[in-house]
């Protein structure tokens, strides 16, 4: 097959464009969902993300990241998630990225998992890089979630704010981002492969 | 189903009136000015969004929108910085372990102010502005048109999302899913929603690829609008006056950071 390079355009077909518009209600939807009516202390807004982006390809799952986080003050009120759409690219790219080396395909098997962990941890690691400084100089470091209460304990082991925020990032995105990683790896074994393969990048995942 | 209006409500006010891109360049000026202009500016931006939501006839919507749901933001930010600011602080006064310093509240107050008054600016444009418009706007401007079509079937997409969500919880809950109670239930609780909602998502995919498809979609034809968004002189006048303030943001912050305006 044909090599595709991370930033083609070829990721942009009709389906990618559809699974962009139903990936960043998903976001939206779960996201929501969990941390107001579940009430769980973890994110879960980046399975639709990372589902594009390891479908349809990094470029793609970038796009729908930054989208979803414009979108969500545009149609629940304008939460605290908004400037997160770096953050949430960077989430989107590497799912791309990531997917592209097949660790999502069934093939696998057992050791298909350790690595879409890996891979999960790893994209964490980069939001909590990317999302401390955004969490620092927009909000202080508080951004009014659940993940408050971290920051709070942070800042009685640290003397420096900024340190605090990036620890507290450091324990929270790496965990949303496995789970969030593991949901999806779930989800596109229970996929059919006819499904699968409409994406340009779907091929990777069989 | 029902138009992508997402957040916005109906009304007849200036803001209604005005041009959407006009309106974005507003927003993003608006947004950006209490991080670029002096803490002082702070409280005036606050007072000047608001009155300016007000009278566009946002009315009591708009106050809940934009100064009792963002309390949710705020308040941690004056309170944790308030009380929980690192190091060796004059104490204001104390109440057993928790003492509210100086430096917390320098710290936490104007990163408060900028978050309510970047809310204060979002939730007036967000609830003025129709989204199909504001894309039909960029659309003429030249985005593509494939982009604005994710934007507003993902609006469109998100009520029918989220009241599926809800119907699959109720639905696993009457067959005996926990979904209160103790960390590891609500954790459990969580997978038999999932499923449903993603996978049916993604099988539906391909049937409305199918569909786009049928109707030229991808023809690359020229397009006919069915809303038109019409510019008046008027938002001629005002695009050019956001462009003008928008201009003189990094001046300011040239100007901050180089020490030559205080604060």
């Amino acid at each position: 097959m044909e090599r595709r390079g991370w930033f083609s355009m070829e990721q942009f077909n009709t389906p990618t464009l559809v699974l962009m518009a139903l990936a960043i209600a998903i976001n939206i939807a779960v996201g929501n969902t969990v941390q107001n009516v579940i009430k769980l202390p973890i994110y879960l807004d980046s399975i639709g993300t990372v589902l594009v982006g390891v479908l349809a390809g990094p470029l793609a799952g970038a796009l729908t990241g930054v989208l979803a986080n414009v979108i969500w003050g545009f149609t629940l009120g304008p939460t605290s998630i908004a400037p997160f759409a770096i953050t949430a690219a960077f989430i989107g790219f590497l799912a791309g990225v990531i997917g592209n080396r097949g660790i999502f395909s069934p093939k696998r098997g057992g050791m298909g998992v350790v690595w879409v962990i890996v891979g999960g941890f790893l994209t964490g690691v980069v939001a909590a890089i990317v999302s401390a400084p955004i969490a620092y100089f927009v909000f202080g470091g508080t951004t009014g979630g659940g993940t408050d209460v971290l920051v709070t304990i942070f800042r009685g082991i640290t003397d420096n704010v900024f340190t605090a925020t990036l620890l507290q990032g450091g324990v929270s995105d790496p965990t949303d981002k496995t789970i969030t990683f593991l949901v999806c790896w779930a989800i596109l074994l229970a996929v059919p492969v006819t499904v699968k393969t409409i994406f340009p990048q779907g091929e990777k995942s069989v | 189903m029902s138009e992508a209006v997402g957040f916005f409500r109906p009304g007849a006010g200036w803001l209604h009136r005005l041009n959407p891109y006009p309106k974005l360049l507003l927003l993003v000026w608006g947004v950006l000015a209490p991080f670029v202009l002096p803490v002082v500016a702070i409280p005036f931006l606050i007072v000047g969004y608001l009155a300016a939501g007000l009278s566009a006839g946002l009315g009591r919507p708009y106050i809940r929108a934009a100064l009792i749901a963002p309390l949710v933001v705020v308040l941690p930010i004056i309170l944790i910085n308030g009380f929980f600011y690192p190091g060796r602080n004059e104490v204001i006064f104390a109440i057993g372990p928790l003492a509210l310093t100086v430096q917390g509240l320098v710290f936490g107050l104007p990163i408060a102010g900028r978050v309510l008054a970047a809310f204060g600016v979002t939730v007036a444009v967000v609830m003025s502005t129709r989204p199909d418009d504001l894309m039909e706007t960029l659309v003429q401007r030249g985005t593509n048109p494939r982009l604005a079509f994710v934007v507003l079937s993902a609006i469109q997409a998100i009520p029918r999302m989220l009241d599926k969500a809800g119907r699959i919880l109720e639905a696993q809950q009457a067959r005996g899913l926990p979904a209160s109670g103790s960390p590891s239930a609500r954790v459990r609780a969580v997978v038999p929603l999932l499923g449903p909602l993603i996978i049916g998502s993604l099988i539906d995919v391909r049937e409305r690829s199918l569909a786009l498809e049928a109707r030229g979609f991808s023809s690359g034809a020229a397009r006919t609008a069915y809303r038109i968004v019409e510019t008046t002189p008027r938002d001629v006048t005002v695009t050019r006056l956001a462009l003008l303030a928008l201009a003189l943001l990094p001046i300011v912050a040239i100007a901050r950071l180089t020490g030559a305006l205080p604060g």
